[in-house]
């Protein structure tokens, strides 16, 4: 089993249902590198986009309620664009379900619905060692009695005689609750999942967090590139430099960069990067300064090698092609993910040369080797086929790589094929279709171009 | 449909190349070459015809960018096997079973493609009509060993070699090489 699927709390797994196009469950695995490809509106986007929105909800400073819709990662405005519709009315979905897995037998399952236009939380499921317990609006006292309270707390039947529990909705949290209080009924020393919210409290009550701790902060630390990176600037806001990267990332890429100016870890990640961006051939050297408290310059050397002998000219890097400004917030997120960190990068190969995008494949594999997790979004065929070389020169474990095909099926409903590569880098019967693209276009070309093509005795040369 | 292993020699990759003189030969080609990928086949390569499809061989030259695309998509999906079988014992018997002293040279030029295919399905794809031709007489003349493989040119119309892959491939008579 690859080395990031075995950190407990690290999510392994997620599945989606209900969820735009993914009308029934659908899964991808979370390997060292899990590449989603497919065509587009294939759904891509949409298996991680209730990760994006946890993410989003649990970064804002205020109390968005269960989901924050419009965020800096993913942006909607009613709960009704979030969830599965068809042409028919009666098939479209009211809610959707999100599970994180973090091992094979632990995962936390969320259920959420519309509810006057807005997210709400209707159902939690907690699992763990393969043992599940569910919160859910509407149980009833009985049912609370016989599934959930032993699972919660050591309980003399007696002293609950009298009691009718339900389960309410507070904010984010499902909540069990008792309009009576009897604190000495608990035995403090029962390992409880769900611990007393306030204990003292004269209601009783326990709550299910919609994450876990470990969950959430898997989700906090995930860094996120959206496709849209943004366009070149002269100088980047001046932004706080840590461990975590609420929003998304491309706003952090200056300042991450300015501050490897110190240290010698510091350093070693800045020669990292500058020796990436020249493995991409697009520039050698790479710093940024901070210019005042507000702003930060990146400059880049405008030749992608450098020369012997000769001290790099740097220039804006507004002032060099598009590729270096849309890659470098790739690069400079898979060098300061730590162990572990999930990088979510949406085409990381925007705007780069074919050469260069092969050359990124290889850069990601490294991050990965490192022990980063990357999920890749993509439509390069290049990309790919670099992966399946690097694992073919034994560069990359066939099993650090998880391949995802999604597309949809005639009720426009996403469907996810999951793959794996061999040591061959060979994926089998996996559905990638751009070498059928490529081999069809050729083809089509072949042909067109066969009524055109000169005798063998006309000497005069193409495109004359 | 049982797929099988098939032997395709560099001329089918190099026919495929857009630089092809014959229109016919790089359309037939390139389609024949599709026809084995659709219909779920796969393609049997020892190290010297390997060497040949990748562009470090002699008489056809290097296949097309066509046909390595082509090859990249077969080994993506997991179609390509490999053979690594020789036969010596066959081999040395070519001078005596050649119908000409020419012949010689032709059949020990393509004799990799012989042993890839008795190590397999016993099935060649090969716009060599002169090799098939000797090996043809040679097998007649007591390298009866190789009468039992099957040879089609797709670049040859009359050979209708898509319709007969979509057949399966079956072993007909008229296709072996005795």
């Amino acid at each position: 089993m690859p080395a990031a699927q075995e950190s407990p709390g690290r999510i392994t797994k997620i599945s989606v249902t209900g969820f735009k196009s993914l009308r029934d469950e659908q899964s991808i695995e979370i390997r060292p590198l899990t590449i989603l490809a497919g065509a587009n509106s294939s759904g891509k986007s949409s298996i991680l986009q209730p990760l994006l929105l946890l993410k989003q909800t649990l970064e804002e400073s205020y109390d968005p309620g269960p989901l924050l819709l419009n965020g800096p990662n993913v942006r909607f405005s009613k709960m009704d664009q979030l969830l599965w519709h068809s042409d028919g009315e009666a098939q479209s979905a009211r809610t959707f379900r999100v599970r994180l897995a973090t091992a094979e037998t632990s995962e936390r399952g969320l259920t959420f619905t519309e509810y006057e236009q807005k997210p709400s939380i209707v159902e939690m499921t907690d699992t763990v060692g393969g043992e599940s317990l569910t919160l859910r609006e509407g149980m009833d006292d009985a049912e609370i009695r016989s599934k959930v309270l032993p699972r919660l707390v050591r309980v003399n039947e007696s002293q609950i005689a009298g009691m009718r529990f339900y389960v309410s909705r507070d904010r984010w949290r499902l909540r069990v609750s008792a309009p009576l209080a009897l604190p000495s009924i608990f035995d403090p020393t029962t390992p409880s999942i769900f611990p007393p919210l306030l204990p003292g409290l004269t209601v009783i009550q326990w709550s299910l967090p919609v994450l876990a701790d470990e969950m959430s902060e898997d989700i906090l630390s995930m860094i996120h590139l959206p496709g849209l990176r943004g366009e070149p600037r002269r100088t980047y806001p001046l932004a706080a430099v840590g461990s975590h990267f609420p929003g998304t990332f491309h706003n952090y890429t200056a300042s991450v960069i300015a501050s490897w100016k110190e240290g010698e870890e510091g350093k070693e990640k800045l020669a990292g990067l500058a020796g990436d961006l020249e493995r991409l051939e697009l520039a050698w050297q790479v710093e940024a300064t901070s210019l005042d408290a507000a702003q930060v310059e990146v400059k880049v050397s405008r030749l992608p090698k450098s020369k012997a002998g000769g001290a790099a000219e740097l220039v804006n890097i507004a002032d060099v092609g598009f590729g270096v400004s849309q890659v470098l917030p790739v690069l400079v997120a898979l060098r300061v993910a730590g162990e572990g960190q999930m990088v979510y990068l949406e085409q990381p190969e925007i705007h780069l040369h074919p050469n260069a995008q092969a050359r990124l494949a290889e850069v990601i594999a490294a991050a990965a080797r490192r022990g980063v997790r990357v999920v890749v979004e993509t439509h390069s065929s290049l990309l790919l086929l670099a992966v399946q070389a690097l694992v073919a020169k034994g560069e990359l474990p066939a099993g650090d790589v998880g391949l995802n095909w999604f597309r949809r099926d005639d009720d426009g409903a996403t469907r996810i094929e999951s793959g794996s590569l061999n040591e061959a880098g060979e994926y089998g019967d996996w559905p990638e279709d751009f070498a059928d693209v490529e081999l069809a276009l050729k083809r089509q070309y072949l042909r067109a171009a066969a009524a055109h093509v000169p005798a063998g005795d006309d000497p005069t040369p193409p495109g004359h | 449909m049982t797929p099988l292993r098939l032997v395709i020699d560099a001329s089918v990759a190099s026919g495929a190349d857009d630089r092809s003189p014959r229109q016919t030969t790089r359309v037939a080609c390139a389609d024949f070459l599709f026809a084995v990928r659709d219909l779920g086949h796969l393609a049997v390569f020892n190290d010297r015809l390997r060497e040949e499809w990748e562009g470090h061989g002699r008489t056809h030259g290097a296949a097309s960018d066509f046909a390595l695309s082509w090859l990249t998509s077969m080994q993506s999906k997991g179609r390509v096997r490999r053979s690594s079988l020789e036969r010596p014992d066959l081999r040395w018997r070519i001078p005596n079973a050649a119908g000409h002293h020419e012949d010689v040279k032709t059949m020990e030029d393509d004799f990799h493609l012989i042993e890839a295919a008795l190590d397999t399905d016993r099935r060649v794809a090969s716009r060599d009509d002169k090799a098939r031709t000797a090996f043809k007489q040679a097998s007649a003349k007591g390298l009866v060993e190789l009468a039992p493989v099957l040879w089609v040119n797709p670049a040859s119309p009359s050979e209708a070699a898509i319709g007969w892959l979509e057949q399966g491939a079956p072993d007909e008579p008229a296709r072996r090489l005795s």
